[in-house]
């Protein structure tokens, strides 16, 4: 997996965890259910990293007559995923993992593929947006049912309010896709 | 579908129109002739591909933060990574008012970034400030170059942007200069 020849590599010696690994937490959570909930949380890091900076894609090129209140949607609920990543990632780390921080954990966890680099039409931007929403619905859902079964209520808890949150979002998207003006 | 975590991550979207082609870069309504604003654009997408990668890093330190000064530090990181994304949004919003297309895909994030991404692991804090702050003059120095660019091609808008945020970016390096300096940061083997 030596991909990226233009990573910054500080000296090994100031390593304190390990990609991949998961170490001891002081929550007296038991190491095996910490390495079930931290592989299953890197999934959703993953997938709010590729739908969150696919919304900000958006965003920075949409054009036509409903742009304007779209864009203001799309930068509010990309705010509203960014701060879902940050309480993921802080959990992750709080359960002795590496959270997802770069192309290679992107890419080992990921739960879609990230859209090509051209700009498209609005309909189907959304449509796509639409589609990463579900996915990551999908996804805390299996996962606080995973965090319920190993008992780790805080996680519970912190992903079920990150997916009442997606699931809003979802829904505003499938009511501007319902739209009629949007369609031309 | 087939599974995304194998074959190519970065893929067109089935059905989708293609509006603009990344890389290409078309009619503004700035009145900025084309050549102009080819230039512009390529530049710009160099400081927009380098706030990218230093949002991520900043962020990154932010979660990982460790150490009797984690609580200043991360307040510091949080807010330092919300800046550089602020700035990143304006500059890939003015390459698209050039008639230009913000680079979105990593390969070509990566392809464009003057500043790059750390590997994977957890580092120790000192060190991950130092690469930050590292990161931050060499966003810097770009973005002073383009300021330049732009001031000799006649594109007052993007001066404005640039200068505006390289006082926020100048800042925040400084800050970091300052977390480095202190004493309780560098105490020997309090950080491994």
């Amino acid at each position: 997996m030596g991909s990226a020849p233009h990573l910054r590599r500080p000296d090994d010696e100031h390593v304190r965890r390990e990609w991949g690994t998961v170490g001891e937490n002081s929550l007296r959570i038991d190491p095996e259910k910490a390495e079930r909930l931290v592989g299953a949380m890197n999934r959703d890091l993953s997938g709010l990293y590729i739908v969150f900076n696919q919304l900000r894609k958006h965003y920075w090129t949409l054009e036509g007559a409903e742009s304007g209140e779209v864009i203001d949607f799309l930068q509010d609920a990309a705010d509203r995923l960014s701060d879902a990543t940050d309480d993921i990632a802080l959990r992750v780390h709080a359960l002795g993992g590496v959270p997802v921080n770069g192309p290679m954990g992107i890419r080992q966890h990921a739960p879609l593929r990230i859209e090509a680099g051209d700009v498209y039409d609005i309909r189907s931007a959304l449509a796509n947006d639409l589609n990463g929403y579900a996915t990551l619905a999908v996804s805390l859902r299996e996962h606080v049912s995973l965090a319920t079964e190993l008992g780790d209520e805080t996680t519970v808890e912190l992903l079920r309010g990150h997916l009442r949150t997606i699931e809003e979002d979802a829904h505003t998207l499938e009511r501007y896709l319902a739209d009629d003006s949007l369609v031309t | 579908m087939s599974d995304p975590q194998s074959g190519r991550l970065v893929r067109d979207l089935d059905g989708a129109t293609v509006r603009q082609r990344w890389g290409t870069v078309e009619e503004n309504a700035v009145r900025l002739d084309g050549a102009t604003a080819e230039r512009i654009t390529e530049a710009l997408n160099e400081v927009h591909a380098g706030a990218f990668n230093l949002f991520y890093l900043t962020r990154k330190h932010y979660w990982a933060a460790e150490g009797a000064e984690f609580d200043d530090v991360a307040a510091f990181l949080k807010d330092a990574y919300q800046r550089m994304r602020a700035l990143n949004d304006d500059v890939a919003v003015r390459i698209n008012q050039l008639g230009g297309v913000p680079a979105s895909t990593p390969p070509d994030i990566q392809e464009y970034a003057p500043v790059h991404l750390e590997a994977e692991h957890l580092y120790a804090l000192r060190a991950s400030l130092a690469g930050d702050l590292e990161a931050y003059a060499t966003l810097a120095a770009r973005m002073r170059d383009h300021v330049s660019l732009a001031a000799e091609l006649g594109d007052e808008a993007t001066v404005e942007l640039l200068r505006d945020r390289l006082d926020d970016v100048e800042d925040d390096a400084h800050a970091l200069e300052q977390f480095l300096e202190d004493d309780t940061l560098v105490r020997t083997g309090a950080s491994e």
